[in-house]
């Protein structure tokens, strides 16, 4: 089998677009095994936003969304013409209430699904008396103020009623919440067209291992980016 | 061979041995008592997984790989567990092992007599010579015709290296230019079809990169496809979805028996297997735990203490080139250059290793270390194609602080969680900057940029360490425990020392050790 050499001029710094539609199409082949196909449709069928949350309450959840719509923003998704958001928020409830965990957590947090009950009713109680408004009530900017002040751990003790929150624990927690977050976007069809990844088309053997070189049914970039060009396509 | 179907033993039947777990330390004993005809037992907390159909090319599916009964991680440095550090099935940890199978050199078992800090080993290189030479045949370990590092070798590795992936290629062009040495790692995952008695043939690797996540095509050498068939031809019996929880004992301390859990947490039914010897080999978190559980085999007090976790510092980099990170055997490119660094202000040294990444790895990753999210993160993420990373693997000091205890909290089964505590010391701070000093030197020197560095801690070392002397070590240099002379350890718990390489090979060598001498001893008749 042939190699494809993948132009592009060697000073890039704009990191390349690719096309969609890549995985979905390759998922119809038989560069994909069956288990993983069977894995990876599941993922693209799922709508879980249709659901009600089942480990989270209605409140807890309002914040949830809100705070992954910051962490990972999809503006381009969700248009007439193109994909529907990846629904981070959903999957993360879906996988507290179905379990299993990761097998393990920060000994300075508790349980996972207590944990992020308390994560974001302290990060709510933070936007209130920061911004005055519930978390999920605020523009774009001022969620980022708060999620930054999470990150530092620089939040309030919980409303919960639990002491000793804020600093390490809410930090870690914002962590495990930014790590999940990454974990269920990039685990997704959608997001790993966004980025060019066709590693579940892996039959038969991958043949282009060199640099600049792919095999014919890897995706390549919409159009190699010069330095300077706009910043997204 | 013969080709008898694996043996069934009753509960109430006297094994020869049990061998609890089938990772690393466990499966090769296995093999070899079994090979010497003697009736063994292993009993696996996982369960089966047939390769080809269960394991699918995606890191959510295959979480079901890791050990995911909750450990709570504490300390300065907490390690993180779960898919970072222990698998779950036949095959243990192996499963998801990245098939990276150097040697240990043999200034590794010597640490306290070089430096004066750490601790040497009761046994020595000559000791695991002939076992790393079996090991890399039985195994088929792909490596480079004239390994540039370590003690001359007797035999060449088996089979070619496996080719040269995008990472593999930065990293040598830097090293190259910064005169560092290179060369291609030593894999235990097959560059040409591969066969061997009592196991058959085995495919070669399609450079699928995604040995951390289970090999679907049986190239990477886990324990599932190689020493487990090996112990079945010889008449072992694999019992998957074994929990252990205790054990029986006669009224002189010796073990009788083995008590398990049967099929899940929920709704198990506890079972004992009878035997005359058993070998723990659940890993150096899970063989403490029960240990500490029963009171067992403790008399040092040094059960769970001095666990270790290699230095594992990962430096990321985006290129110009198209690198395509998922492709190719993750670890492609050694040097061991820095094994013993002449301008080093720390004990011990490390190794360099090129590595590729699948996605969902290194976006965790990108959270947990440098904490990018928003728009910052999805630009970042975009560039997943022209990233490339080289990793440390370095020494880490046992420290007394360092251990695995029980918890005051209880899993699904009633039984403590298990809590690991670990800070790195100064000479792993030492050791961790001057390795960032390198390979920041080695990539800018490869033309890298938005270099960014993720610091890390990995394998789970130490927890019942091997000694001469009882009174400080759990265990003698043949795995035996000191206190219960018919109980033997046999994984990476053991360790006294880390060593400045992956510690794979060297349990494997270790487990076929101890077994032999096993077989030693009862040929004299000595229990
Ligand atoms: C992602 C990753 C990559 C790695 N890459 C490399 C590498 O490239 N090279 C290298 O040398 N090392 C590597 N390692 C480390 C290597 O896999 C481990 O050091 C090694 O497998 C440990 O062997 P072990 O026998 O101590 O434990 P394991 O292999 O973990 O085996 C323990 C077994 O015991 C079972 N068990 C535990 N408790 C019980 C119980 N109570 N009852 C019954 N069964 C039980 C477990 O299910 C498991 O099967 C890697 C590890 C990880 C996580
Ligand atoms: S890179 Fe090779 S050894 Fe690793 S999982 Fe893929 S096929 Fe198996």
């Amino acid at each position: 089998m042939s190699t494809t050499p993948v132009p592009h001029p060697h000073d890039v710094t704009e990191p390349p677009v690719y096309p969609r539609g890549t995985v979905r199409a390759l998922l119809d082949t038989d560069h994909v095994t069956p288990a993983t196909r069977a894995a990876l449709r599941a993922r693209l069928a799922d709508d879980p936003g249709a659901a009600a949350p089942r480990a989270l309450d209605a409140d807890a959840y309002a914040v949830l969304r809100a705070a992954c719509a910051r962490l990972v923003p999809q503006p381009d998704r969700g248009t007439p013409d193109g994909d529907p958001p990846v629904d981070v928020a959903a999957m993360i409830d879906a996988r507290l209430a179905d379990g299993p965990g990761d097998g393990w957590r920060y000994a300075v947090l508790p349980a996972d699904a207590e944990a992020y009950r308390r994560g974001l009713a302290a990060l709510d109680a933070h936007a209130r008396a920061t911004f005055g408004a519930p978390f999920a009530a605020l523009d774009g900017a001022a969620r980022d103020a708060a999620l930054g002040a999470a990150q530092r751990g620089a939040v309030g003790d919980d409303p919960l009623g639990v002491p000793g929150w804020a600093g390490g624990p809410a930090a870690r927690w914002f962590e495990e919440l930014l790590a999940e977050a990454c974990e269920c976007y990039y685990s997704h069809p959608l997001a790993q067209e966004e980025i060019g990844y066709a590693g579940m088309a892996d039959v038969p053997a991958w043949r282009a291992l060199g640099l600049d070189v792919v095999d014919p049914r890897e995706p390549r970039p919409v159009e190699p980016r010069p330095l300077g060009a706009a910043a997204r396509g | 061979m013969a080709d008898a179907p694996p043996r069934r033993y009753a509960d109430g039947e006297v094994v020869d041995a049990v061998v609890v777990g089938t990772g690393a330390g466990g499966a090769p004993v296995l093999a070899r008592l079994a090979a010497a005809g003697l009736h063994v037992v292993a009993l696996e907390a996982g369960r089966r997984w047939d390769p080809a159909r269960d394991f699918a090319t995606d890191e959510r599916e295959q979480a079901k790989l890791f050990w995911t009964d909750e450990r709570l991680s504490a300390g300065g440095d907490p390690v993180p567990l779960g898919n970072n550090n222990s698998g779950n099935g036949v095959g243990g940890s192996t499963l998801h092992f990245t098939a990276y199978t150097p040697r240990a050199q043999a200034d590794d078992f010597r640490l306290r007599a070089e430096f004066g800090v750490g601790e040497d080993w009761p046994l020595g290189y000559d000791d695991l010579e002939p076992y790393y030479d079996e090991l890399e045949a039985f195994l088929g370990v792909s490596g480079p015709p004239d390994y540039p590092w370590g003690p001359p070798r007797r035999a060449a590795y088996p089979l070619a290296p496996l080719p040269a992936n995008g990472a593999a290629r930065l990293m040598a062009r830097g090293c190259d230019a910064f005169g560092i040495r290179t060369a291609p790692a030593p894999n235990a995952a097959l560059s040409a079809p591969y066969f061997r008695d009592g196991v058959g043939w085995r495919a070669a690797c399609t450079n699928r990169g995604f040995c951390q996540a289970g090999c679907s095509v049986g190239a990477k050498a886990s324990t599932d496809v190689t020493f487990v068939p090996l112990a079945e031809r010889h008449g072992a019996e694999v019992r998957p979805g074994c929990f252990v929880t205790g054990f029986e004992r006669d009224g002189a301390g010796r073990v009788t028996g083995v008590v398990y859990v049967a099929g899940g947490p929920d709704g198990g039914v506890e079972r004992r297997q009878r035997c005359r010897a058993v070998f723990l080999a659940a890993g150096a978190v899970e063989t403490p735990r029960l240990l500490l559980l029963h009171g067992l085999a403790n008399s040092s007090g040094q059960v769970g203490r001095h666990f270790m976790a290699h230095t594992g510092l990962q430096l990321w980099a985006r290129f110009a080139e198209d690198v395509r990170p998922y492709k190719g055997i993750p670890g492609a490119l050694i040097s061991e250059d820095t094994h013993r660094p002449p301008d080093a202000d720390f004990a011990g040294g490390y190794l360099l290793q090129s590595i590729g990444v699948m996605p969902v790895t290194y976006a965790s990753q990108l959270a947990r270390g440098r904490g990018l999210w928003g728009d910052a993160l999805r630009e970042h993420m975009r560039g997943y194609n022209h990233t490339a990373g080289i990793n440390i693997l370095g020494e880490c000091l046992p420290h007394a602080g360092n251990c695995v205890e029980l918890s005051a909290e209880l899993d699904a089964r009633g039984l403590p969680k298990p809590r690991v505590t670990f800070t790195n010391g100064e000479n792993e701070r030492r050791l961790t900057a001057h390795a960032e000093r390198v390979m920041r030197a080695v990539w800018d020197a490869a033309g890298a940029r938005d270099v960014w560095a993720f610091a890390r801690n990995a394998h789970l070392i130490g927890t019942c360490r091997m000694g001469r002397d009882g009174a400080a070590a759990v265990v003698d240099a043949d795995g035996r425990s000191f206190d219960v002379p018919n109980l033997y350890i046999s994984d990476n718990s053991t360790f006294p020392s880390a060593l400045a390489v992956n510690p794979a090979l060297t349990i494997m060598a270790l487990a076929l050790r101890t077994a032999d001498r096993f077989l030693e001893r009862a040929r004299r008749g000595e229990g």
